[in-house]
């Protein structure tokens, strides 16, 4: 058996794009490419993230020295390609181009019925689930929204968050829990709408 | 009416599937000329030619950049540390002082300084 792991080979590639060689590093970006594709695809909409993956293989050519320093490119990839996800969100809400959506009265019934009803699965299914989830994620901030996503809708821990964003664990668990209370607010502004 | 945390977990917990089914609908993107969900050639290619224009990556900095480094990082520290120092030399009338003793430095003739400093 081979003791051979992609990760060396990463290394070796990694090695000869230091020196400039634009081919290995070509070799590098066709291999992972469908994972900064998929990661940036999971955090910003689809017409930005042919954006996102261009900028986050500028930054990996720029900062290849590093990874050769600190070995695992497949990690070093998610937390900047997470990064620039949040950079992009953070211009998006300082330039106001966040369009403030007023929800319909059928998806305030939806969440009514989500909060009242015990069987959520049936409901996940509908059209109306989608529309609430854009909503709902357009009413957060940029923090408040990446916390959101990688903690309750990714399943990611406290830890692996903070290791993504590069913040520290206790400021993870601080904007998990104002994005809880937003969210409540959010829930109870709507109810209140409905009665 | 009050939310309850319970009303909120069960909103999250009918949100996440939709936001990862979300996740596995391959969207289409501009330059998909293989698989859906994939970045194409194209793409590949603009990526490529907008690194060829770039400078090669840098292994290690050099002596001398890392001491450019910082001295550009400590500038500020001295500039201020200048106007600081000139400001007290005004204020506490330092420079005759000095002066005086680059003249005691420069005046060999014991005499005449004993002269100089009555």
């Amino acid at each position: 058996m081979s003791l051979h792991k992609p990760e060396d080979d990463d290394q070796e590639i990694v090695r000869q794009a230091c020196s400039g060689d634009t081919k290995a590093f070509e070799k590098l970006l066709t291999r992972h490419k469908r994972h900064v594709g998929a990661i940036a695809a999971a955090h910003v909409p689809a017409s930005q993230v042919e954006d996102i993956a261009q900028e986050v293989c500028i930054k990996l050519y720029l900062g290849l020295s590093k990874i050769r320093e600190k070995g695992s490119i497949k990690g070093w990839l998610a937390a900047v390609t997470i990064r620039t996800c949040y950079d992009f969100w953070r211009k998006q809400y300082r330039c106001n181009e966040i369009a403030e959506s007023s929800l319909t009265t059928d998806q305030r019934n939806w969440i009514e019925q989500v909060i009242s009803d015990e069987t959520g699965q049936r409901l996940a299914e509908q059209r109306e689930a989608r529309q609430v989830l854009e909503a709902v994620l357009q009413k957060f901030g940029p923090e408040d929204r990446m916390v959101m996503e990688l903690v309750y809708f990714q399943g990611h821990s406290v830890k692996e968050t903070a290791g993504l964003l590069g913040w520290s664990s206790a400021n993870v668990k601080i904007r998990t829990f104002r994005a809880r209370k937003k969210l409540k607010k959010i829930l109870a502004a709507l109810r209140e709408g409905i009665n | 009416m009050k939310i309850n945390n319970q009303a909120v977990n069960r909103l999250l917990k009918t949100l996440a599937p939709v936001y990862k089914s979300a996740d596995t609908e391959a969207p289409v993107y501009k330059s998909a000329d293989t698989d859906p969900g994939q970045l194409g050639c194209k793409w590949q290619q603009d990526v490529m030619s907008r690194i060829r224009q770039m400078e090669p990556p840098q292994g290690q900095a050099s002596f001398f950049q890392a001491v450019s480094r910082a001295a550009w990082k400590l500038a500020p520290v001295t500039a201020g540390l200048a106007i600081v120092c000139g400001v007290a030399a005004f204020n506490f009338d330092v420079v005759s002082e000095w002066q005086a003793l680059d003249l005691m430095a420069s005046v060999t003739d014991t005499v005449a300084y004993l002269d100089f400093l009555q």
